[in-house]
């Protein structure tokens, strides 16, 4: 299946992907030319607001986006092939086999009608031609790989039977069934519980290091991707502001607005009188600003009364080798 | 006006920071389950067993606990939006439990609420003037001239504008409604706030706007508040005091930097540790990962509710409930191996 000339060992190689929604009141940009690669086994962390275009980056590379959205540029190489130039036939080969996702909720994104051991029997047949008992046996191998107590009993359980921490190990177990080469995970830990978040972590950590697989994991928690990620891209209104290795970003934040988002959180062993919040909110996605996309809210922009930012969009530099940036701020290291 | 007034009024409260504007004694919640043709009541959910604590005047007790813990159903017994089962809420040393309905109204008066999610708290027929000005309506300010001018200071105070007093809610955004929440909590100028999750249904630069906002209006107009969260990290920034729940129970209660600290209960030392923090290299170390879910407080384990999941579990544990003690002035814990 794989192109006999995939080399190297970018899993997934994103390029100026555009998916744009057509909608009555106009065209929203929801992604705008977003590139990034993933190499094999690696946690890529994608962080942003709500509304900045994650979960739809994450749609687009499982070509999943509805109408009125469409993905109208760019490409997505995994394995080396472009996905978005396969069959609807050759997608389903990929969805689900070799790309899996689960998602933040994982008691709508079940059937509730079916019991979860037939939820993963059905993504095998499918896949991988095993006969029902085999199917079945594997099931529960999954279930106990993924940490749920007493698989077996617990495979004709039923979605409503379980808690919010055991339907998303479930969530889980179906993902991996056919030992995909990535994951996306789209903010998998929101609903839970800091203890259940913790243990679902320490869970994705565990099989990415048995498994091999790589992960991009979708979240607005810092401290998740602090803890989790190898890579990490921060996205705004549509758009890759940051992207750097998670030493690198924590430890030297270059955008205004990774600084504002890491200076906004409360920490444990930090006392801060005030926080140091961003002001304003997230730009209209329909009538962007015509320059960067952050500008109205940057203190920096507004502090040193860089004129250029609202009038061009910077692009996105290179500044040290771990370490690419969309700002007017950086521009000079171009030249 | 009538704010600049009360502001004095409160401000010499303020230095008398012993005064105790809360009590709580033994405050117990059960919510009866019904089953069969007769709905006969077959069990009781415990969501509060028995808690106690109080609140100084211009102080911030943050109550924090997982979903199911029993938080929010503290905060609305407060207020008696839900009636506790048994037990002594006292305001200024009024049992609000015994309280006629006629007397709550002025109860209520001094006591509002926030409520976590911005968008199903506000109706979506009124206009945002018309939602905040209510209380004052209710609590019988008939002018209408009157009602508005302390609107729109109100809204003003929280970050927007006598422009928006003519909008509906499904104009705004999540973090302009939560300010417009405060606001319609603020305009009968209440001393007690209780914070139910107010920042966790927002984003994170909106969140920070919205705890400054609400440090500003403490400082403001010496408010004192229950701060209900499951986000550690939130509530020590945001808490004078800090109390932790587990199944229907105070498993310990500390100044905020005690807790930090000097954590003593196993709990509290598993939610420290199963915080993401925002920094690569202090995480990667081994964290205190608990094993399964806690349990369905229709049927809570015996003895310590927690030794189910406890690491440091002893025989002792589930046999007797701990007694919840004072180890060192202001810190208490309930636990068997800290005892």
């Amino acid at each position: 299946m794989n192109d006999p000339n995939f080399q190297n060992d970018d899993l997934l190689d994103i390029h100026n992907l555009k998916t744009y929604f057509f909608t009555r009141e106009g065209v929203v940009r929801a992604v705008d030319g977003v590139d990034f690669k993933v190499k094999v086994g690696e946690i890529f962390g994608l962080v942003g607001e709500s509304g900045c275009g994650k979960s739809v980056t994450s749609l687009s590379i499982l070509r999943l986006v509805n109408p009125p959205g469409r993905v109208v540029d760019g490409s997505i190489l995994f394995q080396g092939r472009n996905l978005l130039e396969l069959t609807d036939a050759e997608m389903r080969q990929v969805r689900g086999n070799r790309i899996s996702m689960i998602f933040q909720q994982p008691l709508p994104s079940l059937d509730p009608i079916r019991p979860i051991g037939d939820q993963i029997v059905e993504a095998l047949l499918v896949h991988k031609k095993m006969d029902q008992r085999q199917a079945w046996k594997h099931a529960v191998d999954l279930l106990n790989l993924v940490g749920i107590p007493d698989a077996s009993r617990r495979s004709h359980s039923y979605p409503f039977e379980l808690s919010g921490g055991m339907a998303q190990r479930a969530m889980i177990a179906i993902a991996l069934s056919c030992e995909p080469e990535l994951l996306i995970a789209d903010e998998p830990t929101t609903a839970l519980d800091v203890t259940i978040q913790a243990q679902i972590l320490e869970l994705l950590c565990d099989l990415r290091s048995r498994l091999g697989m790589a992960i991009i994991l979708i979240t607005h928690d810092l401290g998740v991707v602090a803890e989790m990620a190898d890579w990490v891209s921060v996205m705004y209104a549509g758009r890759v502001v940051e992207e750097a290795s998670v030493n690198s970003l924590f430890e030297e934040p270059l955008h205004p607005y990774t600084r504002g988002l890491i200076e906004s959180i409360p920490v444990l062993d930090q006392d801060r009188k005030r926080l140091n919040a961003i002001p304003g909110v997230v730009c209209d996605c329909i009538n962007m600003p015509a320059g960067c996309k952050f500008a109205p809210r940057c203190k920096v922009q507004i502090e040193k009364n860089m004129t250029i930012c609202n009038k061009h969009e910077p692009h996105l530099l290179e500044v040290s080798p771990n370490h690419k940036v969309r700002c007017w701020l950086y521009e000079e290291f171009s030249h | 006006m009538r704010h600049t007034q009360c502001n004095d009024g409160q401000s010499n409260l303020k230095e008398s920071t012993n005064h105790i504007l809360v009590e709580i004694h033994n405050l117990v919640k059960y919510f009866p389950v019904r089953s069969g043709l007769f709905q006969k009541i077959t069990a009781y959910v415990k969501a509060v067993d028995g808690v106690s604590f109080n609140i100084k005047d211009g102080e911030t007790l943050g109550l924090v606990g997982e979903s199911g813990c029993g938080k929010t159903t503290v905060g609305r017994s407060i207020l008696r939006l839900t009636r506790a089962t048994s037990g002594e809420i006292l305001y200024d040393g009024k049992d609000i439990l015994k309280a006629k309905s006629s007397d709550l109204k002025s109860f209520r008066r001094n006591m509002q609420i926030i409520f976590q999610d911005p968008y199903s708290s506000l109706d979506p027929r009124l206009q945002i003037g018309e939602s905040v000005g209510l209380p004052l309506y209710v609590h019988g300010m008939k002018n209408a001239k009157q009602r508005q001018e302390i609107v729109v200071a109100m809204l003003e105070k929280v970050g927007l504008k006598a422009q928006h007093l003519n909008h509906y809610p499904y104009e705004f955004s999540g973090g302009q409604l939560q300010r417009i929440g405060i606001a319609r909590a603020l305009t009968l100028n209440p001393k007690f706030i209780v914070c139910d999750e107010p920042v966790s249904a927002l984003d994170v630069s909106i969140q920070a706007q919205i705890l400054n906002l609400l440090s500003d209006l403490q400082e403001e107009f010496g408010l004192t508040y229950l701060f209900i969260a499951h986000n550690l990290s939130v509530v020590k920034h945001f808490s004078d005091r800090v109390a932790v729940m587990y199944l229907g129970k105070i498993i310990e209660l500390a100044d905020r930097d005690e807790i930090y600290k000097n954590h003593l209960h196993p709990y509290t030392q598993a939610l420290m540790s199963a915080i993401p923090h925002p920094n690569p290299h202090r995480n990667r170390q081994k964290r205190i990962i608990l094993t399964g879910d806690v349990p369905s407080p229709l049927n809570p384990p015996a003895g310590c509710h927690f030794h189910t999941r406890c690491p440091v579990v002893m025989d002792v544990c589930n046999q007797g409930e701990p007694e919840f003690k004072e180890m060192s002035p202001g810190h208490w814990v309930a636990c068997w191996k800290v005892s």
